[in-house]
């Protein structure tokens, strides 16, 4: 991998031909995947090897083939885990603690000394919006503000790699967007983010890539419209929005594209075979006829969707 | 290698010692028992019993006036008072490994700390952010064990410790340490040895336990249930020393004594030494499956 300047890029996390069995029992089954200085959802259903894939990015496990790697380091030696931020899902802290004395004695762990985990402990509170809150005990905190202390732990030794776990999980809409842009910025200073959530369009919202598992295989990897196109055997689904929705279903059921048609409020919900071709005869009928089409929007090019066409 | 933008920068990697990582989890266990009102409370309940020796010392070298120096007025005293005067070496001990003086503040004290150390970090899946960070299950363990015992020795090693300095310092002459100071390294060893064993029990019940209050539950279970049913078999039996050989804390405290050279009626060291020893065996059996890096994340 190479930057536009040339200079060389090594993946931030590199899971090469991974495979864990507990036993007879596989977990994951020839897993391969790179994070760069993006973020990466991770999505499969409860079962699917995600949390073996956390730990083995943790080092908690070792994998049975292949290879899992941290900044170049292999996962679960010193250097990688000095390079790997882990924002656990579970709301529970030290109620007792200051949000800042938690995350310096998270600081101290790493081996930081007192006074220096103290500052830094406070200057990454600061950053994440609790610098007015830092000094009161976390057993005093609201959810959103805990879930900022969890990620401040995460992030406070300055990883190259930050891990998280579901981190959406109890936050109101708008702690989720300012988490969302925080998880974002991350990626833009220069971290690999790889987040897990189940709430798949909260994720869209802020990942570039997304890894999909399923029954502990990489079922696919990639930008979500990416994938969405490559799903030639699955119909597309378009609502097009038009003053005359039955006209425009009666010039719709001629196109040999057109498997379906549903009138909804003022539109129509067309569903679309792989073959090309629609895009441009729909342009032909929008522009032959004002007000006939007026709005197209895609229905099954979320994350969702793409999920539930691969996993069935 | 450019990977990073321009206002991230990564910490670079510092190798520091298991020992300076672990130091926070000694320090944060220590300090445990004082980051509560209650905590405060108990310990200041611990600490009465020997405020009390205290008095006792301060009569005894003639501070404190009860109708004249108690040094001088202990020869007409019954023999029990007179071994218990702060020139004996019961004095130090005995307030500590006697059932009847030392066993509710021990019990008191374990059981606010030692055995909600571990089963609190697993109640709270604080476990996940110890093995993310490399801190060993060993490491982890030892750190929440020396903390815990470092705090409880301040009331059963420390105070007998203070109250001999403290007579030293303030009798007449050298007389007193003279006397007492050929048995007091015995006295710290067997202290030593009778708060790190129970403590270390302790600890591994609570690395067992899901739960802290399960882990007091079942500490007080074992502390208490083995010397009640000690007193009881000693009681039925009128056989002395059996109750070492069943109770833990009587076993503890036979070692204590032995090492401090308070002689024993009946007491097989051996028995007190294997007791502890097997319950230790199998309560680490346990904890070690307890205590896996699998436990934790997801």
């Amino acid at each position: 991998m190479s930057d536009a300047n040339g200079a060389d890029r090594v993946p931030l996390l590199a899971f090469a031909n991974v495979s864990k069995w507990y036993g007879q029992v596989s977990a994951l089954m020839d897993v391969s995947f790179a994070v760069g200085t993006e973020v990466v959802g991770l999505v499969g259903r409860n079962g699917a090897g995600k949390t073996t894939l956390m730990k083995l990015t943790c080092g908690l496990l070792r994998p049975s083939q292949g290879k899992v790697a941290v900044a170049g380091h292999d996962a679960g030696s010193a250097t990688a885990r000095a390079a790997l931020g882990f924002c656990p899902d579970l709301d529970r802290l030290y109620e007792r603690l200051s949000g800042r004395a938690f995350v310096a004695w998270m600081l101290r762990l790493h081996g930081v000394g007192s006074a220096q985990a103290r500052a830094r402990a406070g200057e990454v509170l600061e950053q994440l919006g609790l610098g007015a809150d830092m000094h009161r005990r976390i057993g005093q905190y609201s959810k959103g503000m805990r879930q900022r202390v969890r990620l401040a732990q995460a992030l406070a030794h300055r990883p190259r790699v930050v891990l998280l776990d579901e981190p959406m999980t109890g936050l109101d809409p708008i702690a989720r967007h300012e988490l969302a842009q925080t998880i974002a910025q991350l990626a833009r200073d220069g971290v690999g983010v790889l987040v897990s959530s189940h709430v798949l369009h909260e994720l869209e919202a802020m990942i570039g890539r997304v890894v999909l598992i399923h029954q502990g295989r990489l079922l696919a990897e990639g930008r979500v419209a990416d994938l969405r196109g490559q799903l030639r055997g699955q119909p597309h689904r378009l609502r097009l929005g038009s003053e005359r929705p039955r006209e425009l279903a009666a010039a719709l059921v001629r196109l040999p594209q057109v498997v379906g048609v549903e009138f909804a409020d003022a539109a129509v919900q067309v569903a679309l075979s792989g073959e090309p071709g629609f895009y441009g005869t729909l342009t032909a009928l929008g522009a032959g006829s004002a007000g006939l089409v007026e709005e197209v929007q895609p229905l099954d090019d979320s994350l969702a969707s793409v999920f539930g066409y691969l996993v069935g | 290698m450019t990977i990073y933008g321009t206002q991230y920068r990564p910490a670079p990697y510092a190798p520091t010692s298991a020992w300076q990582r672990l130091l926070p989890i000694v320090r944060l266990e220590f300090t445990s028992l004082f980051r509560s009102r209650w905590g405060i409370v108990a310990f200041c309940l611990c600490v009465f019993p020997s405020v009390i020796r205290l008095v006792m010392l301060l009569a005894w070298v003639g501070l404190l006036s009860f109708g004249g120096p108690v040094r001088r007025m202990q020869g007409n005293a019954p023999r029990e008072l007179q071994e218990m005067m702060p020139e004996g070496v019961r004095f130090y001990v005995e307030p500590i490994v006697a059932p009847e003086h030392g066993f509710m503040v021990f019990m008191l004290l374990t059981t606010l700390v030692t055995a909600r150390a571990i089963a609190k970090d697993r109640s709270t899946n604080a476990l996940e952010f110890y093995w993310t960070r490399g801190i060993s299950p060993l490491g982890y363990f030892g750190a929440k064990w020396l903390g815990s015992f470092l705090l409880v020795s301040t009331m059963t090693v420390a105070a007998p410790l203070v109250l001999w300095v403290a007579g030293s310092l303030l009798s007449d002459d050298w007389t007193f340490l003279h006397d007492t100071v050929g048995f007091m390294p015995g006295v710290v060893a067997g202290l030593l040895v009778f708060t790190a064993s129970l403590t270390f029990l302790c600890i591994l019940l609570s690395a067992i336990a899901g739960s802290p209050n399960l882990a007091m539950i079942l500490w007080c279970l074992l502390l208490g249930g083995s010397w009640a049913v000690g007193e009881m078999v000693q009681s039925m039996s009128r056989t002395a020393g059996v109750g070492s050989r069943i109770s833990l804390f009587d076993a503890a405290g036979a070692l204590a004594r032995a090492l401090a050279g308070i002689p024993q009626r009946g007491v097989s060291i051996g028995g007190a030494a294997a007791l502890l020893l097997g319950v230790a065996a199998v309560l680490a059996a346990l904890a070690r499956r307890r205590l896996r890096l699998q436990e934790a994340v997801g």
